[in-house]
């Protein structure tokens, strides 16, 4: 099939749609405005000159030089590369695996050339170049990743060639970075915007040794003095593993366009005295951070961890500098007054890192605690909370790859009560816990309930019914209950009572991304929790585009909640991580409510997804599905699970929480029967479910699922075909075995 | 200084020169011409579109020019756009289409970005099918061609 390959061969779309769709640079503009999801499953699909447009896309617009070229090739693309105006240059490698087949098939070794390092024959071949072209290098972006080892000397010798106009340089580097390698990449490249040296990401974990700074040289100080001199351009500094030293920082204040700062796992200096063991040498942050906010009033995002203990003692100074008073002449200045402009900030922690459920570290309490405190020290005048509340980005990532669980203490909850203006919180492994969401205190009757069932159960003494003997059937009943009131009095301890009720609501109605974690229950009430959990996201963040929630069970049908999130009409993704994934029970398929059958199938369970409900045509569909029977409910909790019905009135205005919410029903199943309503109202105004979603995951841990997991592919690929859903076994990745601190 | 545009149905409109300065195709004219009052002609533009132009032109006069922030995602958030500018989209299909066009003339980059990034959000929660029936585009793939491309789409992957 030969469709249109290329915009010169795009004929003109039918007569009478808009001639906006003429002009193919204004449907690539607004084909940029979608993901590539979107425009090969949708755009690409709309008509000939749209599929046009949409694979033009898709075509490869940097050039790569790739060790696994022929040398004719590579050199072609050096030649076009490296003298054309807004260009990237890739090197690329191979692993050793691939880089042995090469040495044995016909490419390199045909080149009567001794077998050299791919870095050696990339400079040797742009030296070639170099030579032939009398032109100067124009290239705008190099891009050296880790599938090539480059010695910092030999990256050096290549930016000599190409770095003249240089924008953007990302490396990937092995060794810690020094203050002098930063200084001379700058010189090299005078007009770069952006420098990003990072970690390869098999080294991306805690490093043991310590970082032992060389012996200054004098080359190493007059390069460093040239860069602080030279007023450079650059805006954007991201930095793995560099070398924390009071040189680095000085360079880093000399930089006074910077926009973004990231620093991360930054490794300490040790000191290098000959007796005893090394001392980290700490750095004076909170000074750094002051002179910062004077030298780069354009800095907006701001990233800065160190590693390990050490890295903790020297965050909790960066915190103090960031969150704390400055010393006494100026108590009331604090981050918010001194660091206005940054709106983004993250923080990378080692502490945050196990395979158990985790107290805070110290660093996620130095910096959120004081945003929990704000209204015990108010700055002038007003909470100090406010002068956080321009923050739209927080990052609080754990610095490797395992998936330990993170307390939060409410710190977090309460910070997002106070966060009108975040727009992304990610924080995929610290906690939320349930009863902070329970508006409506479901839970606390739960928790009642479990309590006084235990101790009912609880025998007194070594024969339960010593104390009843001898007295009738009604005297046993009347002393058992007393007794059992008694019991449910004493018995509730300070830790096991539920937690006071939520005084506040988050306050982040613009949050677009959300990667949050909620606890194990330990209380067969987990559809309740899903029911608070689900309920509250819908209403309090309705913005979400992406939502990734770390969970231990998740179930798809209806009476679970998991449907309220179909509130969030602006949804692309969707992540579970979880132990459990949706169970398929053969008895929902023939469980009978009301004289009513409610799934005919296991697909029947999943039915609320789709776009539009089976026979939908506009006017009249088939009546949703969700497999509960609001006018029967037998369940025994029924009581609670309808809800008090008692609107909220706690909040007193936007700067405390918001009050334009209504959570009445949240945590009960009336919210579905809510729900429902508001789908068929959607539907009447032939509104899709998730009409934007375009990717589902659930990673889960627990392999006797894995069957159920595969017919939930199954499923879901059959009743939303639009959406690529992956549900994949993942082992030991979410829930730890619980160790609650 | 004020400076005068004349619209496609020869209305005038007086506008500051910092305000009309927001189009690059004027801010050309001015500066290949020199200080002038003769008015601008803009045959491309009709008078309630050019209405709606210099409208957000007033509203963003004093915004710095446009930095393109290199290390964010590629992908453009169709949904970053400030409220004032989505209250000022909603206009009927065929005025927005039109603005996107005297965008695209006028040389107006961050109204042709809204605009765009509107046009996005409409097609973003639609399907190809949905899509053609609100902008009334005709479908000319046969089937065969349309079969192809989906299961091409099966095992292509995302950049």
């Amino acid at each position: 099939m030969t469709l249109l390959p290329s915009k010169s061969k795009i004929s003109r779309p039918p007569q009478g749609c808009s001639p906006v769709f003429d002009l193919p640079e204004i449907l690539e503009n607004i084909f940029d405005h979608l993901s590539p999801h979107k425009r090969r499953t949708v755009a690409s699909l709309v008509c000939k000159q749209w599929f046009a447009v949409a694979r033009h896309f898709s075509l490869p617009t940097d050039f790569v030089w790739d060790i696994m070229a022929t040398q004719e090739q590579r050199l072609l693309v050096l030649q076009h590369t490296i003298t054309a105006s807004y260009r990237t240059l890739i090197f690329r490698g191979h692993d050793q695996r691939h880089r042995d087949h090469t040495r044995h098939g016909n490419d390199i070794e045909n080149t009567s050339e001794p077998v050299r390092e791919p870095s050696d024959l990339a400079l040797k071949e742009l030296r070639q170049i170099s030579t032939e072209s009398s032109s100067t290098a124009k290239l705008r972006e190099l891009v050296l990743d880790h599938s090539i080892s480059w010695e910092m000397s030999k990256v050096f010798e290549l930016l000599e060639m190409t770095g003249h106009a240089l924008r953007i340089l990302r490396l990937v580097h092995s060794q810690p970075i020094l203050p002098e390698t930063v200084a001379t990449i700058l010189l090299s490249c005078p007009q770069l915007d952006t420098l990003s040296i990072l970690m390869p990401p098999e080294q991306r974990i805690s490093r043991s040794s310590p970082g032992v700074p060389p012996a200054p040289s004098a080359q190493s100080s007059f390069v460093l003095e040239a860069a602080m001199k030279a007023r450079l351009p650059l805006r954007n500094l991201i930095l793995q593993q560099p070398l924390m030293v009071d040189t680095l920082l000085d360079l880093i204040l000399s930089l006074s366009y910077l926009t973004q700062l990231r620093v991360l796992d930054g490794v300490l200096a040790m000191s290098t005295a000959e007796d005893g063991p090394p001392i980290a040498i700490l750095l004076d942050l909170t000074a750094f951070l002051a002179q910062l906010n004077l030298v780069c009033p354009m800095l907006y995002r701001l990233q800065l961890s160190c590693q390990g203990n050490l890295g903790a003692t020297s965050s909790v100074l960066l915190s103090q500098g960031l969150f704390t008073a400055r010393g006494p002449t100026s108590p009331e200045k604090g981050v918010g007054t001194e660091l206005a402009n940054i709106k983004e900030l993250s923080f990378q922690d080692t502490e945050l890192s196990g395979g158990e459920i985790l107290p805070p570290s110290k660093l996620m309490l130095a910096m959120l605690a004081p945003l929990t405190s704000a209204r015990v020290t108010p700055i002038q005048g007003r909470p100090r909370l406010w002068a956080f509340g321009h923050l739209t980005r927080l990052e609080i990532l754990p610095s490797n790859h395992e998936k330990g669980l993170v307390q939060s203490f409410q710190s977090l909850h309460t910070f997002l009560c106070h966060a009108p203006n975040l727009e992304h919180l990610i924080a995929p492994n610290v906690m939320i816990d349930y009863e902070d969401l329970d508006w409506e205190l479901v839970l606390l009757p739960l928790k009642a309930m479990k309590y006084t069932q235990d101790a009912a159960l609880i025998p007194v003494g070594d024969d339960p019914n010593e104390a009843f003997r001898g007295l009738g059937e009604l005297a046993r009943q009347r002393a058992k209950k007393k007794a059992y009131d008694a019991r449910k009095k004493d018995r509730l301890q300070p830790s096991q009572k539920p937690s006071t009720p939520p005084t506040h609501v988050w306050a982040c109605r613009r949050l677009r991304t959300l990667h949050i974690a909620f606890p194990e229950p330990n209380y067969p009430d987990n559809a309740a929790r899903s029911l608070i959990l689900f309920g509250y996201i819908s209403k309090a963040c309705p913005r979400l585009l992406d939502l990734q929630i770390t969970k231990e069970t998740i179930n798809f049908r209806p009476k679970d909640g998991l449907c309220l999130l179909s509130r969030l009409h602006d949804l692309e993704r969707l992540t579970f991580v979880t132990t459990h994934v949706h169970f398929f029970d053969p008895r929902t398929a023939t469980e009978i409510q009301g004289g009513k059958k409610l799934f005919q199938t296991f697909e029947d369970e999943l039915e609320w997804m789709r776009r539009f409900p089976k026979g939908y045509n506009g006017r009249s569909f088939a009546t949703l599905s969700t497999g509960i029977s609001f006018s029967s409910l037998e369940d025994s909790r029924q009581d609670i699970f309808q809800g008090r019905g008692t609107p909220i009135s706690r909040n007193k205005g936007r700067d405390q929480g918001w009050d334009d919410l209504n959570l009445s029903s949240l945590g009960t199943l009336r919210d579905v029967k809510d729900w429902k309503s508001e789908r068929t109202r959607d539907l009447m105004n032939c509104r899709p479910l998730w009409p934007a979603l375009e990717s589902l995951q659930v990673r889960y841990s627990n392999a006797e699922y894995r069957n159920e997991g595969r017919k939930l592919q199954h499923y879901l690929a059959k009743i939303r075909p639009d959406v690529r859903s992956d549900i994949l076994y993942s082992k030991g990745e979410p829930f730890p075995p619980v160790r609650v601190a | 200084m004020p400076v005068t545009l004349t619209s496609l149905d020869n209305q005038e409109f007086k506008v500051d020169k910092e305000v009309a300065e927001r189009s690059i195709l004027i801010k050309n004219m001015i500066e290949d011409v020199g200080e002038s009052d003769a008015p601008i002609p803009l045959p491309n533009v009709s008078a309630a579109v050019l209405t709606k132009v210099i409208e957000y032109c007033e509203h963003h006069r004093n915004d710095p020019v446009q930095v393109q922030d290199e290390t964010d995602d590629p992908r453009k958030r169709s949904n970053d756009i400030e409220e004032w500018d989505m209250k000022f989209m909603q206009v009927d299909q065929e005025m927005l289409f039109e603005i996107i066009l005297a965008a695209n003339y006028l040389d107006i980059k961050p109204l042709l970005d809204v605009g765009c990034k509107t046009v996005a959000n409409i097609i973003k929660g639609k399907t190809p099918e949905e899509i053609r029936k609100a902008f009334n585009i005709v479908n000319d793939f046969t089937p065969e061609e349309e079969a192809q491309i989906k299961k091409e789409n099966e095992w292509a992957e995302d950049r």
